[in-house]
C-alpha cells in the first residue's frame, strides 16, 4: 500500500466529516508519512507505523463525538435520502448566513419591543378603570355629575399622554441599550449547532471580547419598570402555558385517534395533517414560552424553520381536506319511525290537562273517552324511558308527559359501521327523533284543548298576581282546620 | 508494552498535554516525542490531537518550515493547562493506589 492508496482508503472511511476537516486530516497524515520517509523509512514502513486503518478512522471519528461510522450503502434509497438531506442543509446554510440572521433578529427584537409596549398598556388601562369607578361613585353620591365628568375626561387624557410618553421612553431605552451601547446585541439568538466547524485560530488573534459599557449599578426607575413589566408578562405567559398544555393534550389525543383511524384504513389525510401541524405549532409555542419564562436559551432559527414547515403542512392539510370533504357523501337517515314502540293510555276526565312535549293530536273516532299516546323512534340507536307524572293544581288534573333518552346503543357494531362508512368517504346521520302522537276522538280533543287553554289562563292569572302556591295551600289548610 | 485502549488513550492524552505544554509542536514532532516514551501506533496520536483541539484544550497555528511545507503547530490553552493538572492528579491517585497494592502483596509473599 503506498501513500496515495492509504490516503484514499482513509478518506472513504471518514468522509462523513466535513470536507475541510477531511482535507486537514489527510494533509496531516500525508505530512507525517513524508516526514517519516525523509528520516530514512520506506513508504511501506511509514504507513505500517500508523497502525490499523479502521482503528485509526474510528478514533478520528470519535474525536468528533461520532460513535459509529455509517457504512455507505450503494442502494437508491440511501442515496436519495442523503441527497435530500444535502439539499436541506444547503437551504439551512443559506438561511443561516449572517445577513439573514441579522435581519431576522432585528425583526424579532422589534416585535418583542412592541409586544412589551403593548402589554404595558394593561396597567394604565387598569388605573383608568379604577379611577373612573371611584370618580363616578363619588360624583353620584354627591349628586353633581357634571364637574366630575370633566375631571374624569381630563384624567383619562392625562393617562393617555403618560402612556405614550412611557412607551416612547421605553422604546428609546431598549433600542439604545441594544443597538447603540453594545456592538453585539445580547439577544438569545444562537446559530444552530450543526456539525462543528473548527477553524484555524492563529495564535495572535485571540478574539477580543466586547465589553458592554453598561454599569450594572446604574439602575434607574425605567430599568425597574422594565423588569416589572417583564415579570408581569411572564405571569401572563405562565397562564397561557397552562392553556397550551390542555391544547397539546387535546391535540395529542386527536392525533392518536387519527393514527388509529389511519391503521383502520380511514384516509382523511387533510385532517390528519392539520392536526399534526397544529400539534407541532403548539409544542413549538409551548417550548418557546417555557424557555422565555425560565430564561433558557431558545434557538429561534430552528423554531422558525419548524414553524414554516408546520405552516406549510397546515396549508396543505386545509387544501387536501377541502378536496376530501367535498368527496364525502352524507346520507340522511330516512328509516321509517312511524311504528309505535311504547304506548300510554288514559281515560278522559273533566279537568284533564296534557302538558309536556308531543308532536300532534290525531283524531281516531274509534276511541271513546280513551287517550292513547304513542312514542315512535328508532330502536336501533337508543331507547327511551317514559315517566309521566300526575299532579293536581286547583281543579285541574295535570299529566306531565316526559320521556328520557337512555341506553344509547353505542355498541361495537355501530362503531365499526362508522369506520366502514368513513373508509368509503360516507357519513350517515342518525335519526334521534322521538315522535309523540296522541290519539283521541274529536270530542276529547276539543275538550283537551279547551282545558289546556283554561289552565294556561289560570297560570297566567297566578303569575300576574304573584300568588305563591304554598301560601295558597297553607291558607287552604288553615281554613279547613279551623273549620 | 501492550495496554488496553481506553487506558492507553488516557495516558497518551496526558503525555501529549505535558509535551505540548513545554513547547509548541507540529504533528510529526509530537508523534516522535510520544513514541520515545511509550511504544504506540503512531497513527493514534493524531486523533488525540484532533480531539483535544476540538474540545478547546489546544489551539493551532500554521508556520512555514525552512525546507518544506507549512506545518500546523499545536499550542496549549488555559483550559488545556487545567485539564493537564486534573489528569496528573488522576494519574497520581491511580498509580499510587496500584503501587500501594503491589507493595502490600509483595510483603505477603
Amino acid at each position: 500500500m503506498n501513500k496515495q492508496e492509504f490516503l484514499n482508503k482513509l478518506r472513504k472511511k471518514i468522509d462523513i466529516l466535513e470536507e475541510s476537516e477531511v482535507e486537514d486530516i489527510l494533509k496531516e497524515y500525508s505530512g507525517f508519512i513524508e516526514e517519516k520517509m525523509s528520516q530514512g523509512s520506506t513508504e511501506e514502513e511509514a504507513i505500517k507505523s500508523l497502525g490499523n486503518i479502521d482503528e485509526l478512522a474510528s478514533e478520528l471519528l470519535s474525536a468528533y463525538k461520532i460513535k459509529k461510522p455509517q457504512e455507505k450503502k450503494n442502494d437508491i434509497l440511501n442515496n436519495f435520502i442523503e441527497e435530500f438531506v444535502a439539499i436541506i442543509e444547503n437551504i439551512i446554510e443559506f438561511f443561516s448566513t449572517k445577513d439573514f440572521k441579522e435581519i431576522v433578529r432585528f425583526i424579532l427584537e422589534m416585535l418583542c419591543i412592541f409586544i412589551i409596549i403593548a402589554l404595558c398598556r394593561l396597567p394604565f388601562e387598569l388605573i383608568a378603570q379604577v379611577c373612573k369607578n371611584i370618580i363616578y361613585n363619588i360624583s353620584s353620591s354627591l349628586g353633581s355629575p357634571i364637574p366630575f365628568h370633566i375631571i374624569g375626561n381630563l384624567g383619562k387624557a392625562f393617562l393617555e399622554i403618560c402612556y405614550v410618553l412611557f412607551a416612547i421612553i421605553l422604546f428609546i431605552k431598549i433600542f439604545e441599550k441594544r443597538y447603540l451601547n453594545s456592538q453585539e446585541p445580547n439577544f438569545n439568538f444562537h446559530p444552530n449547532p450543526k456539525k462543528e466547524k473548527i477553524k484555524e485560530h492563529p495564535r495572535s488573534s485571540n478574539p477580543e471580547k466586547i465589553v458592554k459599557n453598561v454599569n450594572p449599578n446604574s439602575k434607574n426607575l425605567l430599568d425597574i419598570l422594565t423588569s416589572f413589566c417583564i415579570i408581569g408578562i411572564k405571569i401572563i405567559v405562565f397562564f397561557l402555558l397552562i392553556g397550551l398544555i390542555f391544547y397539546i393534550i387535546g391535540l395529542t389525543a386527536a392525533f392518536s385517534i387519527s393514527v388509529y383511524l389511519l391503521f383502520k384504513g380511514v384516509f382523511y389525510f387533510g385532517i390528519y395533517l392539520i392536526i399534526l401541524a397544529l400539534l407541532i405549532l403548539g409544542i413549538i409555542v409551548f417550548l418557546t414560552l417555557f424557555n422565555f419564562i425560565f430564561n433558557r436559551q431558545t434557538n429561534f432559527f430552528i423554531i422558525l424553520i419548524i414553524s414554516l414547515i408546520s405552516f406549510g403542512l397546515l396549508g396543505l392539510g386545509i387544501a387536501v381536506s377541502a378536496i376530501e370533504i367535498t368527496n364525502t357523501t352524507i346520507y340522511y337517515d330516512n328509516k321509517d319511525v312511524s311504528k309505535p314502540i311504547k304506548t300510554l293510555e288514559y281515560k278522559m276526565q273533566d279537568n284533564l290537562v296534557l302538558e309536556g312535549y308531543y308532536n300532534e293530536i290525531i283524531i281516531d273516532d274509534k276511541l271513546d273517552d280513551q287517550i292513547r299516546i304513542e312514542y315512535c323512534y328508532n330502536t336501533e340507536y337508543f331507547d327511551i324511558s317514559i315517566e309521566p307524572t300526575k299532579s293536581r293544581e286547583n281543579k285541574y288534573e295535570i299529566i306531565h308527559l316526559e320521556h328520557y333518552l337512555n341506553q344509547f346503543k353505542y355498541n361495537k357494531n355501530m362503531f365499526n359501521n362508522l369506520i366502514n362508512d368513513l373508509k368509503e368517504k360516507v357519513i350517515r346521520t342518525y335519526n334521534y327523533d322521538v315522535v309523540v302522537k296522541i290519539y283521541t276522538s274529536k270530542e276529547v280533543k276539543d275538550k283537551l284543548l279547551k282545558n289546556q287553554k283554561q289552565y294556561e289562563e289560570y297560570e297566567e292569572y297566578i303569575e300576574e298576581n304573584e300568588i305563591d302556591f304554598e301560601d295558597l295551600h297553607e291558607t287552604y289548610h288553615d281554613l279547613s282546620y279551623h273549620h | 508494552m501492550n495496554i488496553n485502549t481506553q487506558f492507553k488513550k488516557g495516558v497518551l492524552e496526558l503525555l501529549v498535554l505535558l509535551i505540548v505544554e513545554k513547547k509548541d509542536m507540529y504533528g510529526y514532532e509530537l508523534v516522535e516525542a510520544v513514541s520515545k516514551i511509550v511504544d504506540v501506533n503512531e497513527g493514534t496520536i493524531y486523533p488525540i490531537l484532533k480531539r483535544l483541539t476540538n474540545e478547546g484544550y489546544f489551539e493551532t497555528y500554521l508556520e512555514e518550515s525552512k525546507n518544506g511545507p507549512t506545518r500546523k503547530y499545536y499550542h496549549i490553552t488555559v483550559s488545556g493547562k487545567k485539564r493537564k493538572k486534573n489528569q496528573i492528579m488522576e494519574w497520581k491517585k491511580f498509580s499510587n493506589s496500584v503501587n500501594d497494592f503491589i507493595k502490600g502483596s509483595e510483603k505477603n509473599e
